[in-house]
């Protein structure tokens, strides 16, 4: 078995690797190098209460993702650079802990603990994501109904701690929390919402649960933009922020209200000194966002609290989605390679 | 002891229901004491001035009320789910001697559970669990116990109003059941209280924003209290919302369902119920207009002594105006 650490110091014996030049991208993992991150979804649930043509109309009963292009994607992504995959996890496991929420012909642990091997292999580095949003937990069955309550601690922190050690105590654990408005749930059959010091006290325990067991949490940055003042006032620094922003266009001039608003995101968190992982995305013909996002980032950012970048696709993991899929992962493999040729 | 129905035998037939809605509990809202509206944030130790609830009863019995709605929430500790009740909540025991007490000054008891998800901060933890087994098995056990306890009333009311994101946007947890979903948990409620030996009782709103899906799923069955607090009725001084409100009351007699139109005294709206009165009075058929209620939306504490003993007092003047009012028979 292959553990981080482990994975880490092969990742610095990188000499033994020169036969294999897209592995050396991750592999040298200086100081200085960055995080290339995509997010894959085993799961798509997240979005199982969210009505939309292009993501299924409700929530999925099976096992989804199609392994060609699963297998396909990851070995793109080691050729193109990319040295994270950040697993949107959710009910696509048949969990030791609550197999009741999982998926038919869910993946087991071992096959999951298997499948990381492969990815580490690959000069990849897996990090799990359970995202706990209310918005988003669909994937939790009943217990998305049974938010801030004493079971629903403990399911999630079963979650947690099994996600856990079956990626054998990765380096960050992702957990979303994004998106939890009336707003983003208005056409859900059952609305949840968490505000105030509830949604706080919530976040903490997800935190807590992370960090006791040495990891390092990492969420979606999206509550800055409509409660600033409570944000810098509450979120603790040890917390990985990747806001998003999947428009094209950085050009202040030209920007909307909003999206000024969600830009100038990444200048408040480097501002008040979090570290950051901005996010772009391959979901709306903007193929232009990651690089875009990557070049105003790394204009605004200080180096050193700057992680690096994660691409997204918000897309199933099924062949319908082959292309955009795998051309998001070039994008971001492009993406990498102008960075490198600039700094 | 005097069960309902030897209770409703005591009242005429054509007697009008006068009822006002009286608050064991008023832990409906906000989570804590939200500084937009302290007075109704949760409370975990029993507040109520058994002096004022007296003195609230007996000045109902004076002023001619037949009807007390009692919100019970947390304020009793009951067998079944003691867990959920506040400090100093009463017993069971408690409670049944006061039902009895009511009944012997002419006031029918009527329980209240609210189960609108915008007010049941009252089920404690079971209210971050709306819509699941454990929550069915809790409801099923509290409307099942408080039915016993008010020994098969002739109603049970429901609540289920306002449950919408904008009246939870102080809340630290909003939960809002739409579509089916609100509906499926609806006949649930329906189901329970009538498997009790009860008509179900509810407040109206939802019928002001989804019309339709209202009259194509609302059972006759359900005894409908649309409430309407300002003074004026008439359409020409009224806002476009408060016409709508006004227009559920023609709306629910057009279609058939049984009425109980509510005013209330909760601000400077002395008129309300008096004007509520004479509004329905006039549009809705006598046999589907079961009665009135007052209600006051304060806690029964004695900050709010003269509030509640004044809403009492209006109620009883607008049933003193019913009642002297010429005879529209010919």
């Amino acid at each position: 078995m292959t553990n981080r650490r482990d994975f880490i110091k092969q990742i610095s014996a990188a000499g033994i690797l020169s036969g294999m030049p897209n592995m050396l991208y991750s592999q040298q993992n200086g100081a200085n190098d960055k995080i290339w991150a995509v997010l894959l979804h085993l799961s798509f649930n997240f979005a199982g209460g969210i009505m939309k043509p292009k993501w299924g109309n409700g929530p999925r009963e099976a096992f989804e993702p199609e392994e060609s292009l699963w297998n396909d994607t990851i070995t793109r992504m080691g050729n193109q650079g990319v040295n994270m995959v950040v697993i949107n996890l959710d009910d696509s496991v048949l969990w030791d802990s609550h197999p009741e929420i999982s998926l038919r012909n869910s993946w087991t642990p071992k096959r999951l603990h298997e499948e990381l091997q492969k990815i580490r292999a690959l000069g990849i580095e897996p990090i799990p994501m359970l995202n706990f949003s209310s918005t988003h937990d669909a994937w939790l069955g009943k217990y998305s109904r049974m938010l801030s309550t004493q079971k629903y601690y403990e399911v999630c922190k079963d979650l947690i701690a099994e996600a856990i050690d079956i990626f054998d105590n990765p380096r960050f654990f992702h957990f979303g929390m994004d998106e939890e408005t009336f707003q983003h749930q208005r056409r859900f059959d059952y609305v949840v919402i968490r505000q105030n010091d509830l949604w706080w006290g919530d976040l903490y325990f997800y935190i807590g649960e992370v960090m006791k067991r040495g990891v390092r949490p990492w969420i979606w940055a999206d509550y800055v933009w409509h409660h600033p003042e409570k944000f810098f006032k509450m979120m603790p620094r040890s917390v990985v922020q990747s806001n998003w922003y999947y428009n094209e266009n950085f050009n202040f001039e030209q920007m909307s209200k909003n999206q000024k608003k969600y830009v100038n995101a990444y200048i408040d968190l480097e501002k008040e000194g979090y570290d950051q992982i901005p996010t772009g995305s391959n979901d709306q013909n903007n193929p232009k966002s990651i690089g875009n996002t990557v070049n105003f980032c790394s204009t605004h950012i200080d180096d050193k609290r700057l992680l690096g970048f994660l691409q997204t696709l918000w897309m199933p993991t099924i062949e319908e989605f082959r292309n955009p899929i795998l051309q998001a992962v070039d994008l971001i493999g492009e993406a990498r390679k102008n960075f490198e040729q600039q700094y | 002891m005097t069960d309902s129905k030897d209770f409703i035998k005591q009242v005429s037939a054509n007697d009008k229901i006068w009822a006002c809605l009286l608050h064991l509990s008023f832990n409906m809202w906000e989570e804590y004491i939200s500084p937009h509206r302290p007075f109704r944030g949760y409370r975990p130790d029993l507040e109520l001035s058994e002096s004022l609830w007296n003195d609230a009863v007996v000045k109902m019995a004076d002023k001619g009320m037949n009807m007390v709605v009692i919100d019970l929430g947390d304020a009793v500790k009951y067998e079944s789910h003691p867990e959920i009740a506040v400090n100093n909540a009463w017993t069971t025991t408690r409670l049944r001697s006061e039902l009895e007490k009511l009944r012997e000054m002419g006031l029918e008891p009527i329980p209240k559970l609210n189960f609108s998800a915008g007010h049941d901060t009252w089920l404690g933890e079971y209210s971050r669990m709306v819509s699941t087994k454990e929550y069915y098995n809790v409801c099923s056990d509290l409307i099942m116990e408080v039915c016993d306890l008010f020994n098969k009333p002739r109603f049970f009311h429901l609540g289920y109003d306002e449950e919408t994101a904008s009246h939870q946007s102080h809340y630290n947890f909003v939960v809002v059941r739409q579509n089916d979903c609100w509906w499926n948990d609806f006949y649930f409620f329906i189901e329970e209280v009538q498997n009790n030996g009860s008509r179900p009782w509810i407040w109206s709103d939802y019928i002001w924003h989804h019309p339709e899906l209202f009259f194509k799923n609302m059972p006759k069955s359900v005894l409908q209290s649309n409430w309407y607090y300002n003074e004026k009725f008439d359409f020409k001084e009224i806002n476009e919302s408060q016409q709508k409100y006004v227009k559920a009351y023609l709306d629910l007699e057009a279609h058939g369902y049984d009425q109980i139109p509510t005013g209330s005294y909760h601000a400077e709206n002395e008129k309300s119920i008096g004007n509520t009165v004479q509004f329905c009075e006039k549009h809705i058929e006598d046999s589907r207009l079961l009665g009135f209620l007052q209600s006051f939306w304060k806690p029964t504490i004695e900050e709010y002594r003269e509030r509640i003993l004044k809403g009492i007092e209006l109620a009883g003047k607008s049933k003193a105006w019913f009642e002297d009012k010429p005879s529209t028979e010919s």
